[in-house]
């Protein structure tokens, strides 16, 4: 039972039990992150994977603390490297901060100063930890810029962010979050506002700084295509909580959860002919300030079942490592007979996904009622 | 770069014309007679003599050959002579304009050094008690008028505690500078509230934004004290606004100091152009006042400018 939290194991370096964050808005409760433990281990990866709105940004700021406001309410247990995290002074924190954790922000447009220049935002913070001079500060900035493949990293330490392309911005915030070499890194869609043909430069240069470094890495992401291939293990999080957790390529050869099913269709294939609509999941992420009873994913659920609108499942490890949130998990024979019975029933969200997959076999028109 | 400085010069000859040819006009519109206020009251049916000053004045001249003169002549530096004390205008402005110059400037330091971390740290600690305190202290420091603040001022540090003195100048070229700060700082006080009021308000209202920018929760991120993040990362960003009042108050209060000045009996520019009202002293109104509105002008421009040190994406357009 190594996904799950365990607070016994000593090796880990990054221990989450439990771990919820509320925030009150006059509307109500949001329950944005809502019971979720792990384990990461130093020097491995782990995606954290969900759509718009499932968690894994608030999940990954709750972790550093970086959830700011009177109305964050938090609860849980976050280890880190022999010290407990919820309730740790903010002064303290500001220790962790950079130097121990660091996190690489979704958007390099606005996650760096406009009116500052790079080389100082580069090396402000490693001054500020270990007291480094203003001489020794210049060289740290021009081997880190180095270190990130940007060119005429001389010139680039006196410009300003406005001054490089998206792509060099990037690579500036991955340099400023690797300067004090924290032993672990957030990046929280660091490829999300960036051109594709940048995604797999940045992508891989996360990747060989992370083993250059030793250095264990928390990938947030909405796109499973970035987290195949580079991450040890994987979360699917939906509505604030985990829905399946493995190891990635039981997430991908094992799939369990009809959700992960369902961003899995999602990725487009290439040797789909051009043009082909994007299999789009049916439905809006559930209200997380009052979810639906049972399986917040059962209203968009392709095999959901009266259980699964009256029955929270919980996330279930008895399976050894992989672990699902499921009544019907995907592959199993019980997930069949739900599908036929939905597909001969109607169940819109069903035969939206039957109409994506054999197109011909579907004779109502579902233009109007797939959404 | 280049582009903006010439455009912005430009635009300052063409407002300083406007200026110079307003400020004419106005002074052409007052009523009375500049010979009439010049000479005594029995003297007034004396027409030959009237004619004759009138004349050696070129006061029969048309209005714009008038202002052609007062205007080459200014160019060169000389704004002419009072018809009333014959003091060179010039040497009224060097007289006086250290002791106003100096008013000003230490009303906007003071209003800047204040203004910053109250600001700041409003906006910091938003709705805290310390931004409920302030936002109470600048609603009555706007709603209070200069000369009434510094009545009170007077009675509070003069007659109450007699540490300061309520009248009179020391210029710290004659008594040194504790002396000069003495007379200088319940004047300087009572015109800064305003400026500091509104300065204050703007950087908070800014600064609010700007501490829910990325860049700064990253700042945060990288481990840098709340401190340091306000003072380096959030504040040059909200200063945008506070800037470009801060230029136009620090104009204002040149010309705005008459009324402290007053209240203060203090020989600046102000009290000078009051009396050069009262006696109708054309040229001295004219004078002062054209050299107010270039300073005005003058600063504003500068301050445009101080824009491009502050943002660099400003630069390139």
């Amino acid at each position: 039972m190594n996904d799950l939290a365990d607070p016994s194991d000593d090796r880990a370096l990054l221990t989450v039990e439990n771990v919820a964050t509320h925030f009150a808005i006059p509307s109500g409760l949001v329950r944005a992150v809502d019971g979720v433990s792990f384990t990461l281990h130093p020097g491995k990866t782990l995606g954290i994977v969900g759509e718009s709105g499932s968690g894994k940004t608030v999940l990954a700021r709750t972790i550093m603390r970086l959830n700011l406001g009177h109305n964050v309410h938090t609860s849980g247990k976050v280890h880190f490297s022999g010290r407990e995290l919820l309730g740790l002074p903010m002064a303290e924190m500001a220790d962790i901060w950079g130097q121990e954790m660091a996190m690489v922000f979704q958007d390099p447009m606005t996650s760096l100063n406009p009116v500052v220049k790079i080389g100082r935002q580069l090396t402000e913070h490693v001054r500020k930890h270990h007291g480094a001079s203003k001489i020794e500060a210049r060289d740290l900035a021009l081997e880190l810029l180095k270190s990130v493949r940007i060119p005429e990293a001389k010139a680039r330490v006196e410009a300003y962010p406005h001054e490089l392309s998206g792509g060099m911005r990037q690579r500036v915030s991955i340099a400023i979050a690797l300067a004090c070499n924290p032993k672990l890194l957030f990046a929280d869609e660091p490829t999300t506002a960036l051109d594709v043909t940048v995604q797999h430069q940045i992508l891989n240069l996360l990747g060989m700084q992370q083993e250059e470094r030793g250095m264990a890495m928390v990938l947030v992401t909405h796109d499973l295509g970035v987290v195949a291939g580079r991450t040890d293990e994987i979360l699917v999080m939906y509505a604030g909580k985990i829905v399946e957790q493995a190891e990635t390529t039981a997430i991908f050869q094992q799939t369990s959860h009809p959700y992960t099913e369902a961003l899995l269709r999602s990725i487009p294939k290439i040797d789909l002919p051009s043009h082909t609509r994007l299999a789009a999941i049916a439905g809006r992420p559930p209200d997380l300030i009052a979810p639906p009873d049972g399986c917040s994913f059962s209203p968009r659920c392709p095999y959901a079942q009266e259980r699964c609108f009256e029955e929270e499942p919980l996330l279930d490890a008895s399976g050894g490592d992989h672990a699902f949130a499921c009544w019907y998990p995907v592959g199993t024979p019980e997930n069949k007979a739900a599908w036929e019975k939905n597909l001969s029933e109607g169940r819109l969200s069903t035969l939206a996904v039957a109409k994506g997959q054999i197109v011909d076999e579907v004779p109502v028109n579902l233009a109007s009622g797939a959404g | 770069m280049g582009k903006i400085l010439t455009v912005r010069l430009a635009r300052l000859v063409a407002t300083l014309f406007a200026v110079s040819l307003l400020t004419f006009l106005l002074v052409e519109q007052l009523p009375g007679d500049p010979v009439t206020a010049l000479l005594p009251p029995e003297a007034l049916h004396d027409l030959e003599t009237i004619e004759r000053i009138r004349a050696e004045l070129q006061l029969d001249d048309p209005a714009l050959v008038r202002y052609g003169r007062w205007v080459t002549d200014a160019l060169q530096g000389d704004l002419g002579k009072s018809y009333i004390t014959d003091q060179r205008v010039a040497d009224a402005i060097r007289d006086r304009i250290p002791v106003t110059m100096e008013l000003a400037l230490l009303a906007t330091v003071i209003a800047a050094v204040l203004a910053v971390p109250i600001g700041a740290f409003s906006a910091y600690r938003e709705g805290g008690r310390f931004d409920r305190m302030m936002s109470g202290f600048t609603t009555a420091a706007l709603s209070i008028p200069a000369f009434v603040a510094a009545i009170f001022f007077i009675w509070l540090f003069t007659l109450k505690f007699n540490w300061l003195p309520s009248t009179g100048w020391n210029r710290i070229t004659d008594k040194g500078l504790l002396a000069n700060l003495k007379t200088a700082i319940l004047p300087a006080s009572a015109l800064a509230l305003a400026p500091l009021a509104i300065n204050a308000r703007l950087i908070r209202a800014d600064m609010i934004g700007t501490l829910k920018e990325d860049y700064v929760l990253s700042a945060r991120a990288k481990g840098l004290r709340d401190r340091y993040i306000l003072m380096r990362h959030a504040l040059r960003p909200s200063a945008l606004t506070a800037i470009t009042v801060f230029g136009l108050q620090l104009g204002g209060l040149i010309g705005g100091t008459v009324v402290i000045e007053t209240v203060f009996a203090l020989p600046g520019l102000g009290t000078r152009l009051i009396s050069g009202i009262y006696q109708r002293d054309v040229m001295m109104i004219q004078g002062i006042t054209l050299f107010v509105a270039t300073v005005y002008v003058v600063v504003n421009t500068a301050v445009d400018l101080l824009y491009l040190a502050l943002d660099p994406r400003i630069r390139r357009q």
